[in-house]
């Protein structure tokens, strides 16, 4: 097992195509959730002030980029562009070895299917947790810059809530990440993978639930889908805005969130286990 | 070394494949190095169908990665390495690798675990004239020593010239297997004479119809070498001129095409031993 995850890390690691993954999810972050903000708060437009939430003020939300908050933006981001960063990440890794024909490869070498599948798992799992603690990190570090340039004094989450949330960043992630696998494993390939998983994120979560979502009898359906739980992580740790803009309250507690998500993940790694290890290799 | 025959479509890569345990078997089983398929892939390497790697990797970094999986220490690799003649380019990434290169890669993670078995899939599939031959060179050294390589090859000559056994497979049943010198079956001897009347008349009375045979290239005659002195004899002595006179053994190329091309030789040689030639163009009477 130990090898088979050694060779998968190393497979991951030489992999330009996860380096700029990873790039890109920290750029994004940082220039959406900061920069942009950052450069709109301090040169609002005119009646910008008027279209806010009552309550709120233009330094409110400059407060939410603040060091007190980094970890709520961090989060903020894990159910849209983190989605899609890990699906697709998860189609990379188990997708594209379709393409390239190397499961016979790797699959006619010492070990049985299932602990090369558990080792591929596990390394996604290392580098998840690898995605959450640097996204934690930028989010820290520009908020300390942006902290800086307006004088603020830095004040920071206690420790323990950063562990927290660099753990439920972690586990949305996995989540992601496990459904992009499993999309590539019934597919067997990366092309339609990819564009099944975006599609999921953007039309089912993002605009069914998100446009219908007031519906109780959907928002019924809606409490056992990853997004809907995703949310309820992330707003476990409080909106980095007072007031909100057009937020909905969480449909689930954290905990239960933290279940079903955890669910999640071992259904996507039993069912695409059962796939790999039933199916032919042709 | 033991040559895997059989004409495209007849199953040889899906044989292979279910022997390194890719594929199910619909029915029956197989043993490989005393388990079932799958089972001894520490023991088993292979390279079945092209060869398949991580095209970002360098070659050593996917020997690297194939060896981690197999738990084969490091130290291997430049030992595969240098056995395919690929330590020059070791560094470059295995998309800039020409198709003979990728071939000898192959082989070279097949080797990596030292097995026991080795099962190649046409491993000179696409190569030029000049890659066939090292190809041939490589996988002949391969089956030095103790172990048991199992080849599949368009290539007849090859087989032919470095096999010990052959197998040849049809429709996924196997119908014929044996050394080569034992599915060429009886050497016979060739024949070229005139009048080709009174000499097919003359041959028939001294070894009777059923051992002679006539088509474009002259006679063939299905009886031991050891008769062409009686059999000149007998001719000039009928006054018939006799041009060669030659023993002629039959190529596995011969063997092959008769084999998946005969429908009725293929039934006969599935029942019992391999049958005499049958000439082309029918017999002298």
């Amino acid at each position: 097992m130990l090898g088979s995850l050694s060779a998968e890390l190393l497979k991951i690691r030489k992999r330009w195509a996860i380096r700029i993954l990873v790039v890109i999810f920290v750029l994004v972050l940082v220039l959406l959730s900061y920069v942009l903000s950052y450069t709109i708060y301090k040169n609002p437009p005119p009646r910008f002030g008027e279209n806010l939430p009552r309550g709120t003020t233009i330094a409110d939300l400059l407060s939410a980029l603040y060091p007190p908050n980094f970890h709520r933006v961090a989060l903020s981001g894990a159910g849209g562009l983190g989605a899609a960063i890990a699906i697709i990440l998860g189609v990379l890794a188990a997708g594209s070895e379709y393409g390239w024909g190397t499961y016979k490869t790797i699959f006619t070498q010492k070990p049985s299917r299932l602990t090369v599948w558990l080792a591929k798992f596990a390394a996604l799992v290392l580098v998840s947790a690898l995605l959450a603690v640097l996204v934690m990190a930028a989010a820290a570090a520009t908020s300390a810059v942006l902290a800086s340039i307006d004088g603020q004094a830095l004040s920071w989450p206690d420790a323990w809530t950063v562990v927290r949330a660099t753990g439920a960043e972690w586990l949305i992630l996995v989540v992601w990440t496990g459904f992009g696998v499993l999309l590539a494993v019934i597919s067997q390939q990366s092309a339609l993978a990819i564009g099944i998983g975006l599609v999921y994120v953007l039309v089912v979560e993002g605009i069914i639930f998100g446009i219908f979502g007031s519906n109780p009898t959907l928002q019924n359906f809606e409490k056992f889908f990853p997004g809907a739980n995703v949310t309820a992580l992330a707003d476990a740790f409080g909106p980095p805005i007072r007031g909100r803009f057009g937020g909905r309250p969480a449909l689930v507690e954290p905990t239960q969130a933290v279940i079903v998500l955890v669910a999640f993940a071992a259904a996507f790694l039993v069912i695409s286990s059962i796939l790999i290890v039933r199916r032919d290799q042709v | 070394m033991y040559g895997f025959l059989g004409p495209n479509g007849a199953g040889k890569t899906t044989t292979m494949r279910i022997l390194v345990g890719l594929m199910r078997p619909t029915g029956g089983s197989a043993v490989v190095v005393g388990t079932a398929p799958g089972h001894s892939l520490a023991k088993v390497g292979s390279l079945v169908e092209a060869p398949a790697f991580y095209p970002y990797l360098s070659a050593r970094d996917n020997l690297k990665a194939l060896a981690s999986y197999a738990g084969v220490p490091g130290s291997r690799i430049e030992t595969v390495l240098t056995e395919v003649d690929l330590t020059d380019r070791a560094h470059d990434k295995y998309s800039s690798f020409s198709l003979g290169m990728k071939q000898r890669l192959g082989v070279a993670a097949a080797l990596l675990k030292d097995p026991q078995l080795l099962i190649l899939d046409e491993p000179s599939n696409g190569l030029d004239p000049q890659g066939i031959v090292e190809m041939r060179d490589l996988v002949r050294n391969l089956g030095k020593g103790e172990r048991t390589v199992l080849l599949s090859s368009h290539q007849l000559a090859e087989v032919e010239q470095i096999c010990d056994r052959v197998g040849v497979i049809l429709r996924g049943k196997m119908v014929a297997e044996g050394t080569v010198a034992e599915l060429r079956g009886q050497t016979g001897l060739a024949l070229t004479a005139e009048p080709e009347q009174a000499a097919g008349e003359a041959l028939v009375r001294l070894l009777g119809p059923e051992a002679v045979h006539f088509d474009d290239d002259g006679f063939r005659l299905d009886v031991p070498p050891g008769r062409a002195a009686e059999i000149n004899r007998a001719l000039v002595t009928a006054g018939i001129d006799v041009s060669e006179l030659r023993p002629a053994a039959r190529s596995l190329e011969d063997i092959f095409l008769q084999l998946t091309g005969d429908p009725v030789a293929t039934a006969e040689v599935a029942a019992g031993p391999l049958p005499p030639a049958t000439a082309a163009g029918g017999s002298a009477s």
